[in-house]
């Protein structure tokens, strides 16, 4: 069954909506259940994930802090919310959880959001709360960079944004961005070929923990605006100013196709217009 | 009833037709099959059918006739047709003898050696004898319909056209059968009681397509030019449209014209059909006659403008709103290359076979918007009383004819629009209010909207807004929809400013809303969020890869989104993100900017004033956030001072705003989170923030919130890096700020957050809670033992296990039930150390 | 003739050339029966044979043979009962002797003829008027003769009129009706098309449709004991519906499909026969507005 992990597209705060072409790949009937990772913050996107599939399970991300985010008036009644008295967006709200387990065969999955957690890029932190909701799967939402990895026998993954939603994450900024202006520097600066190879090398020294899909991820760290932006940048300012553009987020999200004691995670990234997908397999220990 | 007499002729009809057909398979007994032929006709005599069964009626006559037609001529020339056409005029009848004189005519129009011209004469002549309006009209179209395969294309000049007839006599006959035909439709309107006026003109209107059927037959004649078209057709066809008198025929004969002649024939003879316009009756909607023209002509620029490339009017539609200024010069030389070798004179389709030239498929030498717009004045003139309604619909096709015939002459658009404004101006409410005219209206204003991508070409149209201004929130609030609409499709970035405020200009009605929209604010109607929603995401069409420049179009929107009151609530927070993206870009600019600090200052200055409104809007919570991200972003900037103020306020709200007790853990959730991942605080700064955060947790209300604030405030004392976790050498920021919060690892500190948890914890009367919070917070002790935290000893832990254990085994205090998650968390812990053993030998020591 | 006097012998009257010759079909109560044509001056040539019934001796006064022109009106048929159809009113009688008083025992023919006969008029079969040309033998006999007939037509063909005019007419009903009509021509041969049209210059009646109608008129007698009666030939509805003012209906009608007459005027100041085209008019009343209009046929 194919259980689809999505979260943190921050419509309209952060991002315009979610890439067309990953519309056009999510519709009805392929698609068991959906796991929101929270900061799902307009009522057109979680209609939409309602039609994917009428199993919507939500939980609370850090952005849906106030009953102005109406949508959850209409919310599906499927939801099971524990709502205590009343239909009042607030207490709906508030109702939802912040952690939320699932069962697909022999595979306990956990979902939340990693600010409730301190978890974000701290896979011990993971490590933990996947021991205390004692789940084989935890995926967590709030990194904004998809990121999937193993550690003692269990399966962490981040969907990362599906909008490519603006990240307060340091990562974005100086970590990449700086490491990449001096490469740069070093080399010829239109050829976005070289610079995605740097950008890899990049992604292993940063990320010694990170799997095949985040390498891929960091491969194409800069979607195609960025990188004509690099260009015209190059020609207006001269050889002697070279400025990198802090790289956006890269919208996101993961299928988890699970069968039995075996879950294949494919990532689906949009670069360049296009959706790249990675495929990763977590085989649960007996 | 009439449905009895329509079966009993169909009957009859049947019946005379199968004996007919008898008659012609026994061959030679063609006369006694025209007298059958002649009997079923007479059914067609019928006075009583409505015009539709008298219409089935026909259908099966003429294929029965089609029948005896084919018959016919295959018995040519034994039966010689010219003998066959003096002996069924022996038929005493008129109806069915003009039917079968058609019947043999035409088939002998076919013939090699008929006298097509002289039958052609006759046949029409004759005609003339059937004065019942609905059979008159039938028989012609029988008439057409038999002759339509057969009619003469010869030119004027052949040496056969004296007897095999030419393309003019065709014409001629067609034209002739037209009139005559409209002749009798119309009469049809002035015949029986006056009372049943309305069901004639009910059934005027199912007959009409018999008399329009002769329009359809001359567009489809071959070899007729324009010159002719212009010189002898039309003006006959005009001159009975004119004559004719009737509001129905006029209506529906202009629409014909109109639709089945081609463009180009249009083009030629606009003069005449705009002045036959004028003729016209009074009672006639000259609006719809006027639109469907300018449509039809605007329709055909607008296919012609796909042909031409090389024209400025293509680049100027076809300019993105991101082809940003210094752009243009680069794509339009590209552009002018490409086109040039498309519109090659030699290779151009369109252009070869007219010395003229032609722009959008109209000649150079007219100015076909000048035309109709005379026109237009004269017909205000001459028909003072014309509707508002009308003036405006009319004034909406100008618009569209504008667009696709001269999408480059906005001085056209303003004269409509600034017409249009005066009118509206001049005329009272009841007229500017009725709904066909806000609609007529609402679709002038949305067109260009639709129609320019680039939104400053419809800007720059001086009396667009003045327009737009004037009508109904309703109308304004849809264009401005449209607008949003229309950008959000594109997903086009705004780069100039001037475009941005023009944009934001046309909003106006969403982000103030008027009328209807406005009363629900208080309840923030789904609608209101939608639209606000929309607005937000226009502010991340914003983009200019100059910060500066960006930052400018973000001062215009939130000068634009400050009139939104409340409403800013939902715009504000895409504003705050668009800056801090730019304060980003600046600090990628180190290097470029000098002063990239101030002006990074000035954007955290920006950004401070959006929460602080945010705030005021009643969204504290969510102001909480914003500026614990605007903090989190300053940090990253190195702008501490901003980073430590954004913290201040964040505190302030919390304690002025922050009531609920999950919010209240939820909020310092967030503070320990974004905190532990700041690195540019000074020590000193950095130690007030945590240690206010953790004072926080450490008030909240419940003790089990209480409990989890506080250890998880442990972790601002152990911070991180997510790219050198395990890796102390490598504690310093690339930056090398040494005084830098990186490195705080202050093993003391945590093991006193972790111990007060446990205090906090031992306090829960819940065994459950309780002995579930001492897992919890054995499972903390054991990560800061991993991570080398030696304050964190074996002691420490065996205490802590044991403590557990001893909960577990107190079993008087608890429902087995409640204890179960917790003993298997407490019990996967267990295994986890366990496991640890085996590549880790400080966990030798943990026993139980 | 006399069921009680069965008449002894049979007379058979055979023209030369009967099976080849042109057949005219006798209209009126004769219907059916076909006459062998004749034409003006044309000798009528023969034989008449006698049997005797039984092969009984026959006894006669004389044989005679006559070629008789007569008109017959009712009137007269009415009148003289038993009276030797035609005799009085014949305005040509020829008779031949074929054999003079005698007896006869076997069929015996004999032959006639007339030379180059002058047949001034042609034949006609009208209502209350016939003119006929016949073939008579007698054989003459003490107690009663006895006769045989046998009819012949004949046609008199004459020269197309070398001037002819149209017919035009302006009619009207005031204030209700007006309209001109014009036919081509007055005079018209038999195998002739009438071409017309009828020009609606007011039109405020509620017309339905319009015939043109050709009618003869046959007058018998002399004043004061003239008869007339008219007989419609042919009736063709020339228009549907109602025109509107300035409307131009066309008429044609080809009269050689029809049984027509040649005009008869005064024909040995016994009879004449002439013919009418008439204008109909009906209205949604069924009311019929008429204007009839003399035209002349002739035979060519």
């Amino acid at each position: 069954m194919l259980v689809l992990a999505i979260g943190d597209l921050h419509i309209p705060d952060r991002a315009i909506d979610v890439p067309t072409k990953f519309k056009k790949l999510l519709v009805a009937g392929k698609i068991s259940q959906v796991l929101c990772l929270g900061n799902l913050t307009d009522k057109q996107t979680l209609d939409w994930l309602g039609s994917i599939s009428p199993d919507l399970q939500l939980i609370r991300g850090d952005q849906d802090s106030q009953p102005s985010s109406l949508i959850y008036n209409s919310l599906p009644r499927s939801l099971d919310l524990e709502v205590p008295g009343g239909t009042n967006a607030s207490k709906i709200y508030a109702g939802l959880s912040l952690f939320k387990t699932v069962q697909h065969g022999e595979l306990k999955i956990g979902i939340t959001a990693a600010h409730n957690t301190l978890s974000l890029h701290d896979p011990d932190t993971q490590l933990i709360i996947a021991r205390q909701l004692d789940v084989d799967i935890l995926i967590c939402g709030g990194a904004h960079r998809v990121e999937a990895f193993e550690l003692d026998g269990k399966f962490f993954v981040s969907p990362g944004s599906a909008t490519g939603a603006f990240s307060v994450e340091k990562y974005t900024d100086d970590g990449v961005e700086e490491d990449e202006e001096e490469e740069v520097n070093g080399k010829e600066e239109n050829d976005n070929e070289n610079e995605d190879g740097k950008n890899d090398e990049d992604g292993k020294n940063k990320e010694k923990e990170e799997s095949k899909g985040d390498k891929d991820d960091k491969d194409k760290d800069e979607d195609g605006k960025d990188e004509s932006e690099n260009k015209e940048e190059s020609e207006t300012n001269g050889e002697e100013t070279k400025i990198t553009e802090p790289s956006e987020a890269i919208p996101s999200f993961c299928l988890l196709d699970i069968q039995g004691s075996v879950c294949v995670l494919y990532v689906y990234m949009y670069i360049d217009g296009d959706v790249k997908v990675d495929k990763i397999s977590y085989r649960k220990l007996q | 009833m009439s449905n009895n007499t329509l079966q009993e002729a169909l009957t009859e009809v049947r019946q005379q037709e199968s004996q007919m057909r008898r008659c012609l398979e026994h061959k030679g007994k063609i006369m006694d099959a025209v007298k059958h032929a002649s009997t079923l006709l007479a059914e067609l005599r019928s006075s009583t059918l409505p015009p539709k069964q008298y219409y089935e009626l026909y259908i099966v006559v003429f294929d029965a006739l089609a029948y005896l037609g084919a018959f016919l001529k295959d018995s040519h020339p034994t039966h010689h047709l010219a003998d066959l056409y003096e002996l069924v005029q022996y038929a005493g009848n008129i109806v069915p003898r003009l039917y079968l004189m058609i019947t043999v005519g035409t088939v002998y129009m076919g013939m090699d050696d008929a006298p097509v011209k002289e039958i052609m004469k006759d046949m029409m002549e004759m005609c003339r004898g059937v004065q019942h309006p609905v059979r008159g009209l039938f028989l012609r179209y029988y008439l057409s319909q038999r002759s339509r395969d057969k009619l003469p294309t010869l030119p004027e000049g052949d040496e056969n056209a004296a007897t095999k007839g030419s393309l003019q006599d065709s014409i001629q006959f067609v034209i002739t059968n037209f009139i005559e035909m409209n002749k009798l439709w119309v009469r049809l309107q002035h015949q029986g009681h006056s009372r049943e006026r309305d069901k004639r003109t009910a059934e005027r209107q199912e007959l009409q397509i018999l008399v329009g059927s002769n329009l359809v037959r001359l567009s489809q004649l071959e070899g007729i030019d324009k010159t002719y078209y212009r010189e002898s057709i039309l003006p006959a066809i005009l001159e009975q449209v004119v004559q004719c008198r009737d509001i129905l025929a006029q209506e529906y004969l202009l629409d014909v014209i109109t639709q089945v002649f081609p463009d180009e024939f249009h083009l030629a003879t606009l003069d005449i059909f705009l002045d036959t316009i004028a003729n016209l009756n009074p009672g006639v909607s000259v609006r719809r006659i006027v639109i469907t023209m300018i449509e039809r002509l605007a329709a055909y620029a607008a296919r012609e403008a796909e042909n031409e490339t090389n024209t400025v009017a293509k680049q100027l539609k076809e300019a993105h709103l991101d082809d940003a200024v210094d752009n243009d010069k680069d794509g339009d030389d590209k552009g002018k290359d490409k086109d040039e070798e498309v519109t090659d004179p030699l290779t151009a389709p369109s252009a070869s076979p007219y010395t003229e030239e032609y722009h959008r498929g109209i000649p150079a030498s007219m100015d076909l918007f000048k035309v109709f717009w005379d026109h237009f004045l004269g017909l205000l003139k001459a028909r003072p009383d014309l509707p508002l309604e009308d003036q405006m619909a009319i004034l909406g096709a100008l618009t569209k004819l504008s667009m696709n015939a001269y999408p480059e002459r906005l001085e056209f658009l303003d004269q409509i629009f600034s017409h249009a404004a005066e009118k509206l101006k001049a005329a009272d409410s009841a007229a500017t209010s009725s709904k066909e005219t806000v609609d007529a209206l609402l679709a002038m204003v949305l067109a260009p909207i639709n129609f320019y991508s680039r939104l400053l070409t419809v800007l720059s149209v001086p009396s667009y807004l003045e327009l737009l201004q004037s009508q109904t929130a309703a109308s304004q609030r849809v264009v401005a929809i449209a607008v949003i609409d229309s950008v959000l499709k594109e997903q086009a970035h705004i780069t100039d400013i001037g475009d941005a405020e023009g944009v934001f200009g046309l909003l106006q009605i969403l982000i103030v809303p008027r009328g209807a929209a406005a009363q629900s604010e208080d309840e923030e109607s789904e609608d209101v969020a939608a639209d606000q929603a929309k607005i937000a995401k226009v502010v991340h069409l914003l983009y200019h890869k100059d910060p500066d420049t960006h930052y400018k179009l973000l001062v215009v929107a939130r000068k634009a989104l400050s009139a939104g009151g409340q409403l800013r609530k939902y715009t504000y927070p895409a504003l705050v993100f668009s800056t801090l993206r730019i304060a980003r870009r600046y600090k990628a600019r180190e290097s470029v900017f000098v002063d990239w600090m101030q002006r990074t200052t000035a954007l955290f200055k920006f950004i401070h004033k959006l929460i602080s409104d945010v705030s005021i809007t009643g969204r504290a919570e969510y102001a909480l956030r914003l500026y614990v991200d605007a903090a989190q972003v300053a940090d990253q900037c190195g702008a501490e001072e901003a980073a430590y103020e954004f913290f201040v306020q964040a505190f302030t709200v919390y304690e002025e705003a922050v009531s609920d007790s999950r919010a209240q853990f939820q909020a310092i959730c967030i503070f320990v989170s974004a905190l532990q991942q700041t690195r540019n605080f000074s020590l000193d700064n950095y130690k007030l923030l945590i240690s206010k955060t953790a004072v926080y947790g450490s008030k909240l209300l419940k003790k089990p919130d209480q409990c989890r604030a506080v250890y998880m405030a442990s972790h601002l004392w152990w911070t991180v890096d997510d790219d050198d976790e395990d890796d102390d050498e490598n504690k310093e920021t690339p930056e090398g700020e040494e005084s830098g919060t990186a490195s705080v690892r202050d093993g003391k500190r945590v093991l006193e957050c972790l111990q007060r948890a446990l205090r906090v914890a031992d306090a829960c009367m819940d065994v459950a809670v309780q002995v579930q919070l001492f897992v919890e917070i054995l499972n903390r002790y054991i990560y800061y033992f991993d991570h080398g935290n030696t304050e964190i000893t074996v002691k420490y832990i065996n205490g802590l296990v044991e403590v557990i254990q001893n909960n577990f085994n107190d079993d008087g205090a608890y429902d087995a039930q409640n204890i179960e998650a917790p003993k298997k968390f407490f019990d996967r812990t267990l295994d986890y150390i366990a496991s640890q053993k085996e590549v880790d030998e400080r966990y030798e020591s943990i026993v139980w | 003739m006399s069921l009680f006097f069965k008449s002894p012998l049979d007379i058979e009257i055979r023209l030369d050339g009967e099976d080849s010759r042109e057949l005219v079909e006798v209209r009126g109560p004769d219907k059916g029966k076909k006459v062998p044509l004749y034409l003006d001056g044309e000798s009528v040539k023969g034989t008449v044979t006698i049997r005797p019934k039984d092969g009984k001796r026959l006894e006669h006064s004389g044989i005679k043979v006559q070629f008789i022109g007569c008109i017959e009106t009712k009137n007269d048929r009415g009148a003289g009962q038993g009276a030797q159809p035609g005799e009085g009113e014949a305005f040509l009688s020829m008779a031949q002797e074929l054999a003079a008083p005698g007896e006869l025992r076997h069929p015996e023919t004999f032959e006639f003829e007339f030379k180059n006969v002058e047949k001034q008029f042609e034949s006609y079969n009208g209502l209350n008027v016939r003119l006929r040309y016949f073939v008579r033998a007698t054989v003459v006999r003490r107690m009663n003769d006895v006769t045989r007939e046998k009819d012949v037509w004949v046609y008199s063909y004459r020269q197309s009129p070398d001037s002819t005019s149209t017919i035009k007419m302006d009619v009207g009903i005031e204030d209700c009706l007006h309209i001109e009509f014009e036919y081509s021509k007055s005079r018209y041969h038999l195998k002739d098309v009438i071409v017309g049209r009828i020009y609606f210059l007011l039109v405020r009646l509620k017309i339905k449709h319009m015939e043109l109608s050709i009618i003869r008129r046959e007058t018998v007698g002399a004043p004061p004991n003239q008869v007339n009666e008219s007989e419609t030939l042919v009736r063709f509805e020339i228009m549907d519906g109602a025109p509107v003012r300035g409307e131009t209906i066309p008429i044609r009608l080809f009269l050689g499909g029809f049984d027509l007459s040649p005009t008869m005027r005064d024909v040995n100041k016994k009879f004449s026969a002439r013919t009418f085209l008439s204008l109909v008019l009906i209205d949604e009343d069924a009311r019929r507005y008429f204007k009839q209009s003399e035209i002349i046929l002739y035979r060519q």
